[in-house]
C-alpha cells in the first residue's frame, strides 16, 4: 500500500464552452467588470489574456455555476441594460450569481495589468523588520498607566 | 492531504490511544512518548505539506475560497465531515487533519487572564473554573516554548512575568495606524503575540509576511503542531494512522473504555485496544463521538451521566469593523496574525448592560477581495461593475478590528447527532443548535461601536461593520465541561472523565466558559496540565480487562 494524495472530494471534469455561451461569457464579463480607468475589462481579461482557464482549472467546483449562469442570463437584456441583467440574474439564482462572481473577480485580480493598476504586488514575501522603535513612545504611556487587569479574590 | 498506509505492526493493546491528531492529541502524544507509553493516535485526516498551500502564488484568493475555506461545509474535504446549521446563528470553522485547526489558525495567541477564571464569583454568571491561572501559567509557559511565540513582554493587562520566547513580529503600518488611534483615546494596546516565529525557532522558519496564515503558511513559520510536536512524537515511536475515523469508543463489560472501532480509507472497519482512551476531537467531534458511542453502561452517551455531553456549546460570536483609510497601509502584507491588541473593554463593566466582554485584535485585510472574501455574513459583495473597481481599488487602504466575545454557556447551546445527515462512513453529522444570547447581542453591539471609534480616531475615512460574521465559529467550547462535581461536569479539571476513569478529554470540549480570547494555548496548557497528571498517577490508573 502507497502513500495517498488527495485533498478534495472527486470533482467533475471541465465542460467546454460553446461558441455561443463563449459570447454570453464575454458579455456578463464586462458587465460585471467593464473597463474603467486604465484598468481592463472582464472579457480582456479573463478570455482574450486566458485568466479563466486558470481559475476554472483551479476552481472546477466553479465550473457547473458558471454554465448555470450562462443558461439563466437574460442575453438580450445583458446586451441592451447589462445592470438590470445582473440584477435579474441575481434574484432568479442568487447561488450561481455568487458563485460566477467569485470565478470572474478571482479570475480578474491574478492578472498582473490588474495588479499593477491597483497597486496589488501579489502576497510577497519580505523580510521581518523590527518596528518596535517606532512605537516605543506610545507603548510607554499604556505601561505608565499601571497594571490594567481585573482584581481577583484569593480563595 | 497525504494519508500514510495504516501500519502493519500496531500493537494490539496500545497504552493510550489518542483520537485526532490536533493541538491537544499532539500535546499528549509526546508527552506520552516522551515517558515512554505505547501511544496510538487515530486521525481521521492527514499530513498537509506546506507545498501545498496557495498564498506563494497568484491563484491565492480564488483557492483560498474554496479548499482552504474553514468551513468544512464550504471545503467538503476527503477528511471532512458534514455538520447540520440550519439551527445555528454560526457556522463551526475546523480543518481535520494532522496539526487539526493549527493548520489553518491565524496564530493569535492571547492568554486568558486570572479574572476568566472567576467570573461566577466576579460577575454571578456561568461558573468558575475548578483551575486557577496561576496554576495553568507555568503550563502556558511551556506551550509557548514549545509553539515559538512571538511578543512583547510586559503588557499590563496581565500579571508581572509573562514573557515569550521569540521577540515581536512588526505590527506594520497596520498596527501603527490602530495604534495611533488608541493613543489617541487614551485606550489599552499591545503588540500583539503570535503563534508565528519571528525567528527560524526549533523546525519554523522566519515569517516571511505573505500574509496568508489563515490559508496555511507556505513559509512553515506558523506554528503548527505537524510541525512543532508530531516530529518529536514520532520519533519516540507514537504510531499515527492517518485516514483512521473513529466510529465508536468501545466499553467492557464493567464500562471502562477499552479502545475504539474506525474505518480507514478502503472502508474497512477495525478495532484498536488501548488501556486508556484520550478523545481529543474538538468541541464539535468529541461530544458527536460520545454520543454516538452509547453501550448498555452509557445508554445516554459515554461519560455522559451529567446529560452534559454536548451542552454548553460556545463559540465567539464574531464582530468586526474594517476602516478604510486614505494613505496606504499595505494591508497585504502579514503576520495575519493580529498586529495589535486591546484589553480596553475586556472585563465586566455592568453600566453598558451586559456582563464580560472581549479582546480585540487589529489584522490587515489581505489581497484585493479581501481576507474574508469568501465567508458567509460579509456585506456587500455583490456589488458589480464600476463599484468592483471601487473595491478593488482599495487594496492595502484598510484593516480590521475584531472582537473575540465572551459568550457565556447556555445549556440550550449544544450539538446533538442528526437524524438526517450523516458522513461519508454513515456516521451521523454533528447538528449545532446556537442562538446568539441577548448578553452577547448587546456586548457585539457596544464593540461594534467602540471599534468604529477606534477606526475614526485613527482617521479612517470609512466603516463598514459585520454585526455577527456567520463563518467564525473557530473557537469549539465547553461541551464536555469540567468540574469537581460529577453531577454537572463532564471530567475533571486533569480531563478524566467522572464516570470512565480510564476515559479523558482534551481539547475545547472541557472548558467551563469561553474567556474572550482565541483559544488554543489554553487548549494546549490545559492537555499538558492533564497529561502529566496522567502520567504521574499512571500506577493507580484503572484499566479495561481485555480479553
Amino acid at each position: 500500500m502507497k502513500d495517498t494524495f488527495e485533498l478534495l472530494s472527486p470533482l467533475p471534469a471541465l465542460t467546454d464552452l460553446d461558441a455561443a455561451g463563449l459570447d454570453a461569457l464575454r458579455a456578463l464579463a464586462d458587465a460585471m467588470i467593464p473597463a474603467l480607468d486604465g484598468r481592463p475589462s472582464g472579457s480582456a481579461v479573463l478570455i482574450d489574456a486566458g485568466t479563466l482557464d486558470r481559475a476554472r482549472a483551479a476552481r472546477p467546483d466553479l465550473d457547473a455555476p458558471l454554465h448555470a449562469a450562462l443558461a439563466a442570463v437574460d442575453r438580450d437584456l445583458l446586451r441592451s441594460e447589462p445592470a438590470l441583467a445582473l440584477d435579474d440574474l441575481a434574484d432568479r439564482e442568487p447561488t450561481v450569481f455568487q458563485a460566477v462572481g467569485q470565478l470572474l473577480a478571482g479570475a480578474y485580480v491574478i492578472h498582473q495589468d490588474v495588479r499593477t493598476a491597483i497597486g496589488y504586488p501579489g502576497q510577497e514575501a519580505l523580510p521581518l523588520r523590527d518596528d518596535t522603535e517606532e512605537y516605543f513612545e506610545m507603548l510607554a504611556e499604556v505601561v505608565e498607566r499601571g497594571p490594567f487587569l481585573r482584581e481577583v479574590p484569593k480563595d | 492531504m497525504r494519508f500514510n498506509p495504516v501500519p502493519s505492526d500496531l500493537p494490539d493493546v496500545a497504552d493510550v490511544l489518542i483520537i485526532g491528531a490536533g493541538a491537544s492529541g499532539a500535546v499528549a502524544a509526546r508527552e506520552l512518548a516522551r515517558s515512554g507509553f505505547a501511544v496510538v493516535c487515530l486521525e481521521q485526516g492527514g499530513w498537509t505539506p506546506r507545498s501545498e498551500f496557495l498564498g506563494a502564488t497568484d491563484l491565492w484568493e480564488l483557492g483560498s475560497q474554496k479548499t482552504w475555506h474553514p468551513n468544512p461545509n464550504e471545503r467538503a474535504g476527503v477528511s471532512d465531515y458534514p455538520i447540520d446549521v440550519s439551527d445555528s446563528d454560526v457556522n463551526p470553522l475546523m480543518y481535520n487533519g494532522v496539526g487539526g485547526s493549527t493548520i489553518l489558525y491565524g496564530g493569535h495567541w492571547t492568554r486568558a487572564t486570572p479574572s476568566d477564571f472567576r467570573v461566577r464569583t466576579l460577575d454571578g454568571v456561568a461558573d468558575d473554573w475548578p483551575i486557577t491561572y496561576e496554576e495553568l501559567s507555568p503550563f502556558y509557559e511551556r506551550v509557548d516554548a514549545d509553539m515559538g511565540i512571538s511578543g512583547l513582554a510586559d503588557d499590563p493587562s496581565y500579571p508581572d512575568g509573562v514573557v515569550y520566547p521569540l521577540p515581536p513580529l512588526p505590527i506594520g503600518k497596520v498596527g501603527m495606524t490602530a495604534a495611533r488611534g488608541l493613543h489617541q483615546l487614551g485606550w489599552h494596546w499591545w503588540p500583539a503575540t503570535n503563534a508565528i516565529a519571528s525567528r527560524a525557532y526549533r523546525g519554523l522558519e522566519a515569517c516571511a509576511r505573505r500574509g496568508a496564515c489563515q490559508t496555511g503558511c507556505p513559509e512553515g513559520a506558523k506554528a503548527t503542531t505537524d510541525l512543532t510536536h508530531w516530529p518529536e512524537a514520532l520519533e519516540r515511536g507514537v504510531r499515527l494512522v492517518t485516514g483512521a475515523r473513529v466510529t465508536r469508543i468501545t466499553t467492557d463489560v464493567s464500562g471502562l473504555a477499552e479502545g475504539a472501532i474506525w474505518v480507514d480509507r478502503d472502508g474497512v472497519e477495525r478495532h484498536q485496544r488501548a488501556s486508556v482512551v484520550l478523545v481529543a476531537a474538538n468541541g464539535i467531534g468529541t461530544p458527536r463521538l460520545l454520543l454516538a458511542s452509547t453501550s448498555n453502561h452509557h445508554p445516554d452517551g459515554l461519560a455522559n451521566s451529567s446529560g452534559l455531553v454536548g451542552k454548553r456549546l460556545m463559540i465567539h460570536p464574531y464582530a468586526s469593523v474594517d476602516g478604510l483609510y486614505e494613505e496606504q497601509l499595505d494591508s497585504w502584507l502579514g503576520p495575519a496574525g493580529q498586529a495589535i491588541i486591546s484589553m480596553q473593554f475586556y472585563d465586566t463593566d455592568t453600566s453598558r448592560g451586559f456582563v464580560r466582554g472581549g479582546k480585540w485584535h487589529a489584522m490587515p485585510t489581505g489581497g484585493p477581495q479581501g481576507h474574508r472574501s469568501g465567508y458567509a455574513g460579509r456585506p456587500g459583495s455583490g456589488q458589480w461593475g464600476d463599484a468592483f473597481h471601487g473595491r478593488i481599488g482599495h487594496v492595502g487602504h484598510s484593516f480590521e478590528w475584531g472582537v473575540i466575545a465572551e459568550d457565556l454557556p447556555d445549556e440550550t447551546n449544544r450539538v446533538t447527532l442528526s437524524d438526517t445527515l450523516a458522513d461519508s462512513d454513515g456516521l451521523a453529522a454533528p447538528k449545532i443548535t446556537y442562538a446568539t444570547s441577548d448578553n452577547t447581542r448587546a456586548m457585539l453591539d457596544f464593540h461594534i461601536d467602540r471599534m468604529r471609534e477606534a477606526h475614526e480616531a485613527a482617521g479612517a475615512i470609512s466603516t463598514v461593520e459585520t454585526s455577527l460574521m456567520r463563518d467564525c465559529g473557530y473557537h469549539l467550547l465547553g461541551t464536555a465541561r469540567m468540574g469537581d462535581d460529577p453531577s454537572d461536569s463532564v471530567v475533571d479539571s486533569y480531563g478524566r472523565s467522572h464516570d470512565v476513569p480510564n476515559l479523558f478529554i482534551m481539547d475545547g470540549s472541557t472548558f467551563v466558559t469561553s474567556f474572550g480570547v482565541n483559544p488554543t494555548n489554553t487548549i494546549m496548557a490545559i492537555a499538558l496540565r492533564g497529561i502529566e497528571q496522567m502520567i504521574r498517577t499512571r500506577a493507580d490508573q484503572k484499566v479495561a480487562v481485555h480479553a
